[in-house]
């Protein structure tokens, strides 16, 4: 029984299993001091986290993992570019990033929403799709639109042209506002004390919200979508309210980790957000349809610590940094493709096993 | 008629959270815009009346501390409507005169203060280029 559990166990969590070993074997080989190593963690568990816990919502409502929270990267980066343009600084440029974010982040995941409750079964890859073709129209916005239909004075956003915003732009007024606004020291690594409490208050925001008669729906809708339609649940808005979450949360997310990064690189910002996030919760020991707080946590310091450590034991090991960054790539990735594999798998066995319960029941 | 007076004050609480939110967006504009303010330390006509450099002045703003010979300009970022320095004119590297200076911004990007002019109590201390 002991056995059995522990084996249980062992395959439940094999890929943060996997990821440790590859850690705890990488980390010597590395030489990187262990004050370096916490302090990295510390800093990208503080960034990343919170757009990693965005992605709790849809999983819930049984979505499965929203490639299509890129849109709302997309919203906080607009509320950021305005910000920058207004010269508002410090919190109150995060505030107001956050604020113009908002409506365009509950229009866009509306839309994805709408989107997805005509593709049900296939929302993973209908949401990766509408970042593809909401990346196209947002490069049309802030390439064309901006200084020539959307009021932007600034130069130091505009083209020379007069319209378009820059690749990259400074976010020095905004860079470390939420990081420095409460931040400690200990034994030399320096803690952002306020990204945590945000990250920890938005936690208890998730664990309470499982307990209101919208979670308690969002449960229901993603354990049995028919089920919960026959108990008067209405099913589709219920997930268009999960993805437009989803996409505010992730709109804030953006926000908070370019205020840590410092810049904006206007059009590629956004478009690793979905993937980096969503590798990190699987890499947590989520899946496509379970997942909790925990596994963002794990998934986080796992997935970054490879990051940090793969360079470096790379290059002690077999002398080229790169080769070390491919094999991080094809492991962190590779784990992607199998759970989604996996999903895929798991949820074509249920539907053979309810179509051989139909069958029997009708004979 | 029971729907529809929900639905009214469905309306009324989310026409309300929407403006308290555009407020909030304003005041927030307000108090977080970053104002760029150059003082110069230039020889000035107002109102037909010549106001020449001072000999030696300095300015301090929190932690910050400047001194600016005639001719010189120089230009300080500050966040906020309302902000205060303390301008000091030097005799000697002796402290003349001091004044307290607070300065109104509203959206501006950026002003051009005249020390003469804020030194001789002058009300418009700016200039426009």
């Amino acid at each position: 029984m002991k056995g059995r559990s522990l084996k249980g166990f062992i395959l439940s969590n094999i890929v943060p299993i996997i990821f440790l070993v590859f850690a705890a074997l990488a980390i010597p080989i590395s030489g990187l001091s262990y004050r370096f190593l916490f302090q990295e963690i510390i800093t990208r568990l503080s960034r990343d986290t919170f757009l990693v816990l965005a992605l709790l919502v849809p999983v819930l409502a049984g979505m499965g993992l929203n490639f299509g929270m890129v849109l709302g990267a997309m919203a906080g980066q607009i509320g950021l570019m305005l910000a920058v343009d207004w010269g508002v600084v410090g919190i109150p440029g995060l505030l107001v990033a956050a604020l113009i974010g908002t409506p365009i982040s509950v229009l866009l995941g509306f839309l994805c929403g709408y989107i997805m409750n005509k593709a049900k079964g296939r929302e993973m890859v209908t949401s990766y799709i509408l970042g593809f073709f909401m990346n196209g129209v947002y490069q049309f916005v802030v390439l064309y639109c901006m200084g020539a239909v959307f009021p932007i004075k600034s130069p130091e956003l505009l083209l020379s042209r007069g319209y378009g915003v820059r690749n990259a732009l400074s976010l020095a007024g905004i860079r470390g506002a939420l990081d420095s606004l409460v931040s400690m020291e200990i034994h030399g690594l320096s803690i952002p004390v306020a990204t945590f409490i945000v990250i920890l208050a938005f936690c208890l925001f998730l664990i309470l919200f499982e307990k209101t008669k919208l979670g308690q729906d969002m449960r229901a809708v993603g354990q049995d979508m028919v089920v919960a339609d026959g108990a008067g649940i209405p099913v589709e808005r219920t997930r268009i309210v999960a993805i437009i979450i989803s996409t505010i949360l992730a709109c804030y997310g953006q926000i908070i980790f370019l205020q840590n990064i410092g810049t904006i690189n206007t059009y590629n910002s956004h478009e690793q957000t979905g993937i980096f996030a969503i590798a990190a919760l699987l890499v947590g020991g989520a899946t496509a349809s379970k997942a909790n707080i925990a596994n963002v946590f794990v998934g986080v310091l796992l997935f970054h610590l490879m990051f940090v450590i793969s360079p470096t034991a790379g290059k002690n090991l077999i002398g080229d940094a790169q080769l070390g960054e491919y094999f991080r790539v094809f492991v962190s990735y590779g784990i992607i493709a199998i759970a989604l594999l996996l999903h895929a798998l798991e949820r074509r066995r249920v539907r053979i096993a309810r179509m051989k319960m139909e069958n029997e029941s009708v004979v | 008629m029971i729907c529809l007076s929900v639905f009214k004050r469905r309306m009324y609480i989310r026409t309300v959270l929407v403006i308290v939110l555009i407020l909030f967006g304003v005041f927030l504009v307000f108090i977080g815009k970053q104002h760029v303010v150059v003082f110069a330390n230039e020889e000035i006509c107002q109102d037909g009346k010549i106001f020449p450099a001072l000999t030696k002045v300095r300015i301090k703003i929190g932690e910050e501390r400047f001194e600016l010979e005639p001719g010189d300009r120089v230009s300080v970022e500050v966040v906020g409507l309302k902000n205060t320095f303390l301008i000091e004119t030097l005799a000697d590297g002796v402290v003349d005169k001091s004044i307290t200076f607070p300065l109104s911004l509203k959206l501006e990007r950026m002003v051009i203060i005249s020390l003469p002019l804020v030194v001789a109590g002058s009300s418009n201390v700016t200039i426009t280029e």
